[in-house]
């Protein structure tokens, strides 16, 4: 399974990704970078990219609320796209370190929610403590304002 | 992973959606909720794309986004009054997202009432149109032409910070560095721990000055090294 960091993640040496690469491959993940591979693409070209390229998930960050956001990553997901959402957590900034160290601490679980969904997609919001993990219809019954991510 | 249909969500990809309080970050600095919320419930700006409710914030669309700030400008700029100009603005912002666009040019009628000549010629009298000056209908129609422009592009300029955009297509609308999906949020959040040339270094691509104006919409100082 192949995770496509979004551009404004990772460094310009891809550290994140070549890091994440190295632990992934014991649990058949696989890390890229949008920022070295196709910097500035629109939303909508994601989806075709993806396809193209055989990538499953879109590694995302999220820092004010998940209004507006979650309609995003349910389009994703209604195209096929997986989306881990990683957010920070008190004072902590998602410098590259702690992008790592966060996708790190959680690669099992991460790599077990991933692989257990296929081939349907799923969001999985991360922080430093947690990983909760969300189905297309439930992420559309809490757009629909019926149930609200914990 | 399977491949499904094209989204039946709220939005399709490339579409864009707004909180208010997002909405109004973007057209700040006089834009506030209430309006907002005022203009949503007497029916200028149409449905939302999700009404709120207690924890469940009310989204909406680009086009709702641009007809806020095309409301903003006539009242705040050119003191358009809406109370008393209700029925024409409507028609304006009607006008303003419809696919075939008709340029407007505004002109003086009988009395200084506005009226508006379209492209294919046809001449329209606002109903209900105040009496304004010559100066305030040319700037009128180049600001018509300027939002417009934003409605084909589905971008939204920031005022003062040039680098800074909503694009529709780009992580739904949230503000970012123009060309690029490095959000002005994120800039705020490395803020906290990095300092001004750390935060440079992530993005070598990004045009001079971009960080800088993402630090100051977001409000946060960015630390020397």
């Amino acid at each position: 399974m192949i995770l496509l960091l979004d551009e404004q993640l990772d460094s310009p040496g891809m550290v994140v990704a070549r890091s994440l690469d190295i632990l992934g491959s014991d649990h058949a993940l696989s890390f890229r970078s949008l920022r070295t591979e196709s910097p500035g693409l629109k939303d909508p070209d994601i989806p075709r990219y993806c396809r193209a390229q055989g990538i499953d998930v879109l590694i995302s960050a999220n820092f004010h609320d998940f209004g507006a956001k979650l309609a995003l990553y349910e389009a994703l997901l209604a195209e096929g796209v997986s989306v881990v959402v990683l957010r920070p957590q008190g004072k902590k900034s998602l410098r590259v370190e702690q992008q790592a160290s966060v996708l790190m601490k959680h690669l099992r679980v991460t790599a077990r929610f991933l692989h257990e969904a296929a081939p349907d997609c799923i969001l999985l919001r991360v922080n430093e403590s947690s990983v909760v993990r969300r189905t297309l219809a439930e992420l559309r019954s809490e757009i629909a304002g019926d149930k609200k991510l914990p | 992973m399977s491949r499904r249909p094209p989204s039946s969500g709220i939005v399709q990809l490339g579409q864009g959606v707004y909180t208010v309080p997002e909405t109004c970050r973007i057209l700040r600095p006089s834009m506030t909720s209430r309006k907002v919320h005022y203009w949503l419930d007497t029916d200028l700006l149409g449905n939302p794309l999700r009404k709120g409710a207690r924890g469940v914030p009310t989204l909406l669309s680009f086009e709702q986004v641009l007809k806020v700030r095309t409301l903003q400008h006539l009242r705040d700029e050119l003191r358009f009054s809406l109370q008393k100009v209700r029925g024409s603005l409507a028609w304006v912002l009607q006008e303003l997202t419809r696919e075939e666009w008709h340029q407007l040019e505004f002109f003086r009628g009988v009395g200084g009432s506005v009226g508006i000549v379209t492209n294919t010629g046809e001449t329209v009298t606002l109903p209900g149109a105040q009496t304004v000056l010559t100066g305030t209908l040319n700037e009128l129609s180049s600001f018509m032409e300027a939002v417009r422009e934003q409605w084909t592009t589905r971008k939204l300029s920031i005022e003062g910070l040039p680098s800074l955009v909503s694009d529709a297509a780009v992580l739904a609308g949230a503000p970012v560095i123009d060309g690029t999906r490095v959000e002005t949020a994120f800039v705020a959040n490395l803020a906290l721990e990095l300092n001004r040339s750390e935060i440079h270094a992530l993005f070598p691509n990004v045009p001079e000055g971009a960080i800088e104006q993402a630090a100051e919409f977001e409000g946060v100082m960015l630390h020397a090294a």
